[in-house]
């Protein structure tokens, strides 16, 4: 989030959007009937299904699954065409102004951007970039905007095409419905007016699912509500630390803070911090922080976290002991190898994944495909699963015969189960989705043999480490040298993780300008990343939570809900990354004179000497006019035109399994550099074998459930809140079809099948379009995930993910969990 | 029950005074319920049944998001899932359902245990599982269908509104659990300000229909509920305009008046029949020595006729004793008045257990009695008579019937009349006896209908007795050693007399009273067994 949760009741209008936070997330969901009861916000709801969240929404309007770009260019369309856009802000916070060098271009009719390598499936990204003055080398702007190469004209003219009316025909979102949204969205573009965007997996888990959220991204921007309290775009995480992991390396291609993992050509320090540190050109208006810049201090202090005293400047920090990557690694893509017994990366053939260790995770239910995730785990030799209940991966082996496993005796993986602590067992901090990492302390001791995860990781740190010692390897240094300085190294104390993540001072740390000034003595620890340095002086295992722990003490145990503004913010509650900032780009509420475009709503304000409010983005003794707002950009103002691996604009694009091809350009109907899999076991519907499987299928899930977790309690009640796996159908289609609630259905897709009871609703509503020049409906079904074989037997059932496809997001590699086609039928 | 001034109650159920006065007056709490910003999450329902201990409930998938179709005995709070479409809109409502603590609580005033449901001071109604009976009888008073009988502790079962949490001066679990804001807690008068408010807020932003939802019919709800569709409560699973079911009014204030005076009624009737009219005796002394009869009846015994054989006499008391036991068990249950007669049983919890038992075995007597004597029951053209003025003769004694057979008519229809009431008393007893599997009304008709049987016959039987026993001498050991004197019978039964004495002949030549036949001389008519004989 941006924003967070409690500051969603400074908000105007609401938009849930591809996600339903009443269903997932009750408790953050007070905020938005906070916003409604005090205010009398507006909450705005789109989605496939008339929801939880839609039952005590506003307004409501359906939306077929996977067109939610459409829907939003719709909005950005109709809000510049009626000039209700903040035009104030745009100018200023934006990148509206800038000019884009001309050899960029979008072809509406193949739906496809410059720079598209039809063979490789993938852009070059070169002609996306900035017109650059050649003498002043800085980027050229016109700030009336009226340029047709400026961004705002870009955007405008890429946008033009998404009118209401195309927007019913791709969405099937009646006209009015459409308008209504659109009206009561666009009304925040106003200094007096502010407006938020919530989103969760209902956007990631789309094969364009990044473009959606930039869409996102860039009517916020346009309506300037983005850097405001009540404003942002802000995505609920699916877990209650889902956050922290991502912070923490959760993914293959960031290190810790968001550092990117060196790759291959990154062979030194030096070429990494060359490759990986931006520069600005931004010349004009106003310079950027460009936060990016300090890439060096960041990694060096990591590196000096990671190897202690072993990471000298005359080793650069021992850069040369961390792996660099040569291809894809995200976890996907490690299954694929694992079940096609290969692993061809761009550093040649590679051993396939011999082992697994699985901490907290399940992939054969959480995998999209269910039958290859068994598949590819029968080919391993090893599996070590840390779980505190037996889960789908952990008996993969059991799996039912429709999910087609080898025979037991065909399976040679050797299963570890280590019992682990419960989220109550064990001590540490969550990381929300308002970036607030909050201590929690243990409520009880883990039962039996179970320990908590770090006490885990150290006996097999200390054990590998014992092996390389006695046994040597082929590479012992990165083991042998790793820095593993807890009190208690077998069961490090979360605090002193916490402290290490946090960053200390190694040796003095002097004054950047004035050397002779000490600003954090040797020993200490550093009060924010803004006393990290590149010479190793100063160690810090992220730098993103620095401030998180310092001497005066743990700030994620903190409890003060003192409210200062009155905004929410509670400055002494927990500690938010980064700096404690509670409202990110905050330096975006306020006009060029620093004055907040809507005093009640104050972000930040300049008080002549220094920003106050908030904790502010930028230098707080920087007046109005030094930097911009978006300090983590080298432009340092918001991006409408932002390059990603699938275009710099948003383009509407059908999903990979889509009942209608792409109404705008048909050669071109999904995203064309989206990712999939080429084994045997995935497979994706043609254009030919779509028609058996006309019916479109989304999956969910239930505020009873959580996870596949609920299912495994016998004795637990929240299983008897909903019983059992089943089907949501449309009343019409229901008729057609001969269903009756309660009767058992059996869906198929491409891959697979399951089973389950029909509830038959008027909530997934029946959209019109046109088919071959009539009018005729799609129809929608869709289930919750929660079940499987796993668990205790009266609260099994099939896998959602059996019917899942395993096509890709290009930036992100999430799978489209949401939109896929199947049958229906009475079983 | 603690001393905690929160707790002062206000009224009990079954008390034989109306409410408690001269307590400390406390401010009605409230629970403030808006619909329009409950998400259906569950988490009252998850309060409710951790914060009560109540037992797992098992549930099924049926197509719907609602956790089970309705209340549980073990379930207090269901969320209640409807969809609705309005003006072309789709709507999906949620609403807690729960007890309502109405303000003139049905379920208290239609319960017969006293202090098994009370009404504290501050308006919470909660059941007392100390006094419960588990008969269910409070269920037919509750125009919202909550409480319900928990088979296994035998006992009723509702929302206490967490008064053990309330008391102490904190809110109810369900409110402490609610994310949304959509549960307040307060006192009454809070919490109606801030329904209105709200409503106000709702029909300013385009729900012209929003209501608060407090029906006057039960003297207002300490549960008040915001509805978005005020004008259509049903939607929500509530009734439009609730109010105690007629039968608590029938059964409580116009059945109960009756049935004692009625009660009193026939003890006095009889008593000044007596005094006016003495015993109906024949002019002969009745022979002192008494024959018992095992034998067939209709058989004459030296001066004595055999009337009842053993087996009729052993149905008759059967059915005697199971009615008694039936009655006894059943009056304290039927008002505190009679409280006293639980006593007999071990108390009212006893009695409710063994009052359908009673009642059974009264049925089953009843129906064998049917069959034994119904031969004898046949309906004759002059028994119609006893609809009207022949009854009336007979209680003034002014005119002879000389062809009165076995059994008058009078003695006829109390017969088919005990018949009747044992069936009806059955069919509306087993209702009360499992009355949770039945849909309402049912047992709230029941409820009426039993009592309204029973009262007829607790007042027939006081005229049963009497004319059995001192308004007819003699007529009483019909029934212990199953033979009557030849006078007795001349007198009551004249034709029977004739019929048993001379083979039915003509009613001419009445045999001379007294004639002597010594008692078990052989060749006597019929079977004549002696004394020794009858006693082998």
């Amino acid at each position: 989030m941006t924003n967070g949760w409690v500051d969603i009741k400074n908000a105007d209008v609401i938009l849930a959007m591809g996600g339903n936070p009443a269903e997932n997330h009750p408790v953050g969901f007070k905020w938005f009937m906070e916003a409604r009861r005090t205010r009398g916000a507006k909450l705005v709801v789109v989605d496939p299904r008339f929801t939880r969240t839609a039952a005590v929404a506003d307004v409501y309007a359906p939306i077929r699954p996977g067109t939610d770009i459409a829907f939003l260019l719709g909005i950005i369309r109709y809000a510049i065409e009626n000039k209700r856009y903040h035009e104030d802000y745009v100018k200023l916070h934006t990148n509206a102004s800038y000019l884009i060098g001309d050899q960029f271009g979008f072809s509406a009719e193949d739906g496809l951007f410059s720079g598209f390598d039809p063979e490789k499936k993938e852009y070059a990204r070169d002609t996306w970039a900035y017109a650059v003055d050649e003498l002043t080398k800085a980027y050229k702007l016109d700030p009336t905007l009226a340029d047709g190469h400026s961004v705002f004209q870009l955007l405008k003219k890429h946008v033009e095409r998404y009118t209401p009316e195309m927007v019913e025909r791709i969405c099937g979102t009646p006209k009015d419905a459409f308008l209504k949204v659109a009206e009561v969205v666009a009304s925040t573009g106003t200094a007096d007016r502010v407006g938020t965007i919530t989103y969760a997996l209902g956007w990631t888990q789309h094969s364009t699912g990044v473009q959606i959220i930039r869409a996102a991204a860039i009517l916020q921007l346009l309506l300037g509500n983005v850097g405001r309290p009540g404003g942002g775009v802000n995505a609920f995480r699916g877990h209650s630390n889902i956050q922290g992991a991502t912070d923490t390396a959760g993914t293959f291609e960031i290190l810790p803070g968001y550092l990117k993992t060196p790759t291959g050509p990154q062979q030194t320090l030096a070429q990494y911090l060359e490759a990986t540190t931006p520069t600005t050109l931004n010349k004009v208006a106003w310079t950027s922080m460009n936060y990016w810049s300090n890439t060096p201090k960041f990694m060096v202090s990591l590196l000096k976290a990671i190897y202690g005293a072993s990471a000298t400047a005359d080793n650069e920090f021992a850069y040369s002991w961390l792996p660099k990557v040569d291809g894809n690694y995200s976890w996907l893509y490690i299954f694929d190898d694992m079940y096609r017994g290969t692993a061809k990366r761009a550093g040649g053939d590679e051993p396939t994944p011999e082992g697994f260790l699985s901490f907290g995770m399940n992939p054969v239910g959480t995998g999209p495909n269910s039958k290859k995730m068994v598949a590819a785990l029968a080919k391993l030799k090893w599996m070590v699963i840390v779980e505190n209940v037996e889960t789908e991966t952990s008996i993969f082996w059991k799996a039912p015969a429709e999910y087609e496993p080898p025979p037991s005796k065909e399976i040679g993986t050797e299963v570890y189960l280590l019992p682990a602590a419960s989220f109550a067992e064990k001590d540490g901090t969550f990381t929300n989705s308002a970036r607030w990492l909050q201590w929690k302390w243990r409520a009880t001791d883990p039962p039996g043999q179970a320990k908590a995860d770090q006490e885990i990781v150290a006996r097999l740190v200390l054990a590998v480490r014992d092996l390389y010692k006695k046994e040597g390897g082929a590479f012992p240094d990165p083991v042998l040298n790793v820095s593993w300085a807890y009190s208690t190294p077998a069961n490090p104390d979360l605090g002193e993780v916490l402290k290490e993540m946090n960053g200390k001072a190694l040796t003095d740390v002097h004054d950047e300008k004035d050397p002779t000034k000490v600003v954090r003595p040797a020993g200490q620890q550093v009060s924010g990343y803004g006393e990290l340095r590149d010479d190793g002086s100063t160690m810090c295992g992220n730098w993103l939570h620095s401030g998180v722990y310092t001497e005066a003490g743990n700030n994620a145990q903190r409890r003060n809900n003192a409210d200062p503004t009155g905004l929410g913010m509670f400055p002494n509650w927990g500690f938010s990354w980064p700096s404690n900032r509670r409202v990110m780009y905050n330096r975006a509420s306020a006009d060029a004179s620093g004055a907040p475009w809507d005093p009640k709503r104050a972000g930040i304000r300049w008080n002549g000497q220094a920003w106050v409010g908030d904790v502010p983005d930028i230098k707080a003794d920087s007046p109005p006019g030094t930097f911009g707002a978006f300090i983590m950009l080298p432009e340092g103002v918001g991006r409408l035109f932002s390059p990603l691996n699938d275009g710099p604009f948003p383009e509407h694009y059908e999903a990979v399994e889509a009942p209608l091809k792409n109404l705008l350009h048909p050669r071109t109907s999904s995203n064309p550099v989206f990712k999939k899999f080429t084994s045997d076991k995935d497979k994706y519907l043609t254009e030919e074998t779509a028609k058996d499987f006309p019916i479109v299928c989304t999956t969910y899930r239930l505020t009873e459930h959580f996870h596949y977790w609920t299912q495994h309690h016998a004795g637990g009640k929240l299983n008897e809140l909903q019983p059992g796996f089943f089907i949501e159908v449309p009343e019409a289609l229901a008729q057609k079809k001969g269903i009756t609630n309660g009767s058992p259905v059996v869906v198929r897709s491409a891959r697979g099948e399951v089973r389950g009871v029909a509830m038959v609703t008027k909530r997934l509503p029946t959209l019109m379009f046109e088919i071959d020049g009539k009018k005729e409906p799609v129809w929608q079904i869709g289930f919750p995930i929660h079940w499987g074989f796993a668990g205790a037997k009266s609260h099994t059932g099939p896998l959602a993910n059996m019917l899942t496809p395993s096509a890709m997001d290009p930036n992100t590699w999430t799978p489209e969990y949401k939109t896929f086609l199947v049958q229906l039928e009475k079983a | 029950m603690s001393n905690s001034p929160q707790l002062e109650i206000r009224q009990r159920s079954a008390a034989l005074r109306g409410e408690q006065t001269g307590i400390r007056e406390l401010p009605v709490v409230s629970k403030f319920i808006d619909t329009t910003t409950c998400i259906g999450c569950k988490a009252c329902e998850v309060a409710c049944q951790e914060w009560n201990d109540l037992e797992l409930v098992s549930t099924k998938q049926t197509g719907s998001y609602q956790t089970m179709p309705s209340l549980d005995p073990n379930f207090w709070n269901l969320i209640k899932f409807r969809e609705e479409e309005r003006d072309g809109a789709l709507t999906w409502l949620m609403r807690k359902d729960q007890c309502m603590h109405c303000a003139d609580p049905g379920c208290l005033k239609a319960c017969p245990a006293p202090g098994a449901i009370v009404q504290y001071e501050n308006g919470i109604v909660d059941v007392n599982p100390e006094a419960c009976i588990g008969c269910g009888l409070c269920a037919t008073g509750c125009p919202f269908d909550v409480p319900r009988f928990h088979a296994k502790t035998g006992k009723m079962s509702k929302c206490t509104l967490c008064v053990d949490r309330v008391s102490v001066g904190i809110e109810p679990a369900c409110v402490k659990a609610c994310p949304t804001g959509c549960l307040s807690f307060g006192t009454k008068e809070d919490m109606v300000a801030l329904g209105e408010q709200r409503v106000a807020t709702l029909k300013a932003n385009g729900q012209p229909h929003a209501s608060l939802y407090d029906p006057p019919g039960v003297g207002g709800t300490t549960v008040v509920t915001v509805l978005a569709h005020g004008d259509h409560p049903e939607w929500y699973g509530l009734p439009a305009e609730p109010s105690i079911p007629a039968s608590v009014w029938l059964s409580k204030k116009l059945l109960k008046p009756i049935g004692l005076i009625a009660m009193a009624g026939s003890v006095g009737a009889a008593v000044g029949h007596f005094l006016r009219f003495g015993p109906k005796e024949p002019e002969a002394p009745q022979p002192v020595v008494q024959p018992t009869a095992t034998g067939p009846e209709d058989v004459v015994i030296g001066e004595h006729i055999v009337r009842h054989r053993l087996a009729s006499r052993v149905v008759h008391w059967s059915t005697a004793l199971c009615f008694f036991g039936a009655l006894l068990s059943g009056l304290p249950i039927w008002t505190p008045i009679f409280s006293w007669t639980s006593h007999l049983f071990g108390g009212l919890s006893v009695c409710r257990w063994l009052h359908p038992w009673f009642g059974l075995g009264f049925f089953v007597a009843t129906m064998a009695m049917f069959v034994l004597w119904v031969k004898d029951m046949r309906m004759e053209k002059q028994d119609w008579g006893w609809f009207g003025p022949k009854a009336l003769a007979y209680f003034r004694r002014t005119g002879e019937d000389p062809d009165v057979g076995k059994y008058n008519g009078g003695q006829k229809l109390f017969f088919y009349l005990v018949a009747g009431l044992a069936l009806l008393l059955l069919a509306t007893g087993l209702v009360l006896w499992f009355p949770r599997e039945l849909a309402r009304p049912l047992p709230g008709l029941s409820w009426v209908v039993h009592d309204g049987g029973f009262l007829l016959f607790a007042a027939a039987i006081v005229v049963h007795i009497y004319l059995g026993t001192a308004a007819m001498p003699g007529t009483f050991r019909s029934m212990t050693r199953g033979t009557v004197s030849k006078a007795w019978a001349r007198l009551h039964h004249p034709r029977w007399y004739r019929e048993t004495t001379t083979g039915g002949a003509a009613p001419a030549a009445p045999t001379e009273p007294g004639a002597p036949t010594e008692p078990g001389a052989p060749g006597a008519p019929g079977a004549p067994l002696d004394d020794a004989e009858a006693k082998k």
